[in-house]
């Protein structure tokens, strides 16, 4: 898929572990590796504000279009 | 979805028709072994096929005495016992019963196994997809074998020809089922991996 997550990226940036985001934004640890593996196949704006307000970022800095 | 009466009480009657099922092969099996130990025993006991009645298709019967034997004065007033019955129709005859009754096991077995992922909620998987698709091919089969019916005598025949649209109906139903149900487990794939 040409739409690639970075959120492994974000997590590193703001030294947050996994486990910890999942519970911000209040999904499970199997549905954010899911995520971040680039194994979803679609994203709720629900999930995506949460996670934005979480790491304090901007929803461009975790998704990304690279043509394949 | 373990409270379901309706679903659990398919499942017992679907069980119970499988019971009836093996204890009917069981019995057409004995009583085929039992006609070629004691073949008297049912040699005078006459054949006669029925039409089966159908509101949606045709059933038809064709009764014939070989005409060399009427000629040759040789005619047979009984000519549809059991002990005139050739062999060959006979074992031929069996064989389509048990067949039958395999593939409406078959049939049987895959609803159960439908009805059981159904309670445990995994109703939309490609293995019921598959399932359904292969209740279509059973009941294709079942059609075909019950549709014709040759009984061969030493001195006549009968025919039975049976075509009805109802098994089509339950062809296509199982077909479409197959259809919906992977479609569904694309859907349900789809919902699972939006996060």
């Amino acid at each position: 898929m040409p739409i690639v997550v970075n959120l492994d990226l974000i997590l590193a940036k703001r030294g947050m572990k996994s486990n910890e985001l999942a519970e911000l934004v209040g999904i499970t640890t199997a549905n954010l590796s899911i995520l971040k593996t680039g194994k979803a196949k679609a994203i709720r704006f629900s999930t995506l504000e949460a996670i934005c307000k979480a790491l304090d970022c901007q929803p461009s800095d975790i998704l990304e279009y690279v043509e394949d | 979805m373990t409270k379901n009466t309706l679903l659990n009480t398919a499942i017992w009657v679907t069980r119970l028709l499988k019971i009836i099922l093996v204890i009917a092969a069981i019995g057409i099996t004995s009583l085929f072994i039992y006609a070629q130990i004691d073949k008297d025993r049912f040699a005078d006991e006459e054949i006669v096929l029925k039409a089966n009645p159908s509101y949606l298709g045709v059933s038809t019967i064709i009764s014939d005495v070989w005409k060399e034997d009427t000629k040759n004065t040789k005619y047979d007033s009984k000519p549809y016992t059991f002990g005139k019955l050739k062999t060959v129709s006979l074992y031929i005859n069996y064989f389509k019963a048990i067949s039958v009754a395999v593939l409406l096991f078959l049939i049987l077995r895959a609803f159960e196994t439908i009805m059981l992922s159904v309670k445990t909620l995994h109703t939309f998987s490609s293995r019921n997809a598959k399932l359904f698709r292969k209740i279509g091919i059973y009941i294709i089969v079942v059609t075909i074998l019950i549709s014709y019916t040759v009984l061969r005598f030493e001195s006549g025949s009968q025919t039975i020809a049976h075509l009805s649209l109802t098994p089509v109906i339950y062809i296509l139903l199982a077909f479409i089922l197959a259809e919906i149900f992977k479609e569904g487990e694309y859907l349900r794939e789809e919902n699972d991996l939006t996060i």
